[in-house]
């Protein structure tokens, strides 16, 4: 996977190109031993306010802007950034199985748009995130790859590892039971 | 090694891994897996695999680099062992940075 930038320095339609050019080379050797390469789109309004450019940072745009790049290039869903970046059922369903490549859950509270960052992520099940539709959706389109959880900021410092994973586990578990998708 | 070496080589441990997975009788449907933000990213490769496959994971994100020091051999005997399927690894490369680091890379 890699991330897309949501802003630049350069312009988008001249940054636009050169990503096209380089990542269709990347599509090309990773078609030899048939790996797919997932973009993740980033939603929240400070990664795209950062630099002097907006560039892609919506989901439907990224879908496009994949297929142009390959057969083999797709996108990376994270929940947080579908939320944030203002996506929904619609877009999930419009990519399908085929570009869907994996898949990050986390949660967020309730927060206006200038207030987001990164790092304050819930774990599954915590927030507002409309996570059982994400998951219905993903069943729907036939999705059967991976489903990380992601709680950027949300596991102390202190916490062990054991306790930690065990924790992500339960709660993305508990919200797919939900979903009815597991 | 040049960037099209690494990543045609990273590629192949990928792609071996998730031949070996689905081999070793990952069974269909979403699986969940492990990712280092739950972990703190204090536990190395291969170790994170095996914390994912004792705590009941279906499926580990793959660090990358740890898997390659460990071997393509050895990486697929251990997702064998596990019985977990790899899920996402990090491209080994920067597509977006200058023109100049890219060609580099």
């Amino acid at each position: 996977m890699a991330v897309m930038p949501p802003s630049s320095e350069t312009p988008k339609v001249e940054l636009r190109k050169i990503f096209k050019d380089r990542l269709a080379a990347i599509s090309e050797i990773l078609l030899r031993s048939k790996v797919r390469l997932g973009l993740e789109f980033l939603g929240p309004l400070h990664f795209r306010t950062r630099l002097p450019h907006e560039f892609i940072w919506r989901m439907d745009e990224l879908l496009d802007f994949s297929k142009e790049c390959g057969p083999n290039i797709g996108l990376v869903l994270d929940a947080w950034h579908w939320r944030h970046a203002g996506a929904g059922v619609a877009d999930i369903l419009a990519a399908g199985k085929a570009r869907i490549v994996h898949v990050h859950v986390s949660d967020a509270a309730k927060m206006p748009p200038e207030e987001v960052r990164d790092d304050r992520r819930l774990l599954p099940g915590e927030g507002v995130i409309d996570l059982v539709a994400l998951f219905r959706a993903l069943r729907q389109i036939g999705y059967e790859d991976g489903v990380s959880p992601e709680p950027l900021g949300r596991i102390p410092p202190d916490m062990s590892p054991e306790e930690g994973a065990r924790l992500g586990l339960e709660s993305t578990l508990a919200v797919m039971r939900k979903a009815g998708v597991a | 090694m040049t960037r099209r070496d690494f990543l045609t080589g990273s590629a192949g441990v990928v792609a071996a891994l998730g031949k070996a997975a689905r081999a070793f009788g990952a069974g269909p449907g979403m699986f969940v897996s492990l990712n280092s933000s739950l972990t703190g990213r204090k536990t190395p490769w291969p170790a994170f695999a095996r914390l994912a496959a004792s705590i009941g994971y279906g499926g580990v994100d793959v660090m990358l680099d740890g898997a390659r020091k460990e071997g393509l051999e050895a990486t697929r005997a251990l997702f064998g062992e596990l019985k977990i399927q790899p899920g996402i690894a990090g491209l080994p490369m920067a597509f977006s940075g200058t023109t100049r680091r890219f060609r580099r890379a």
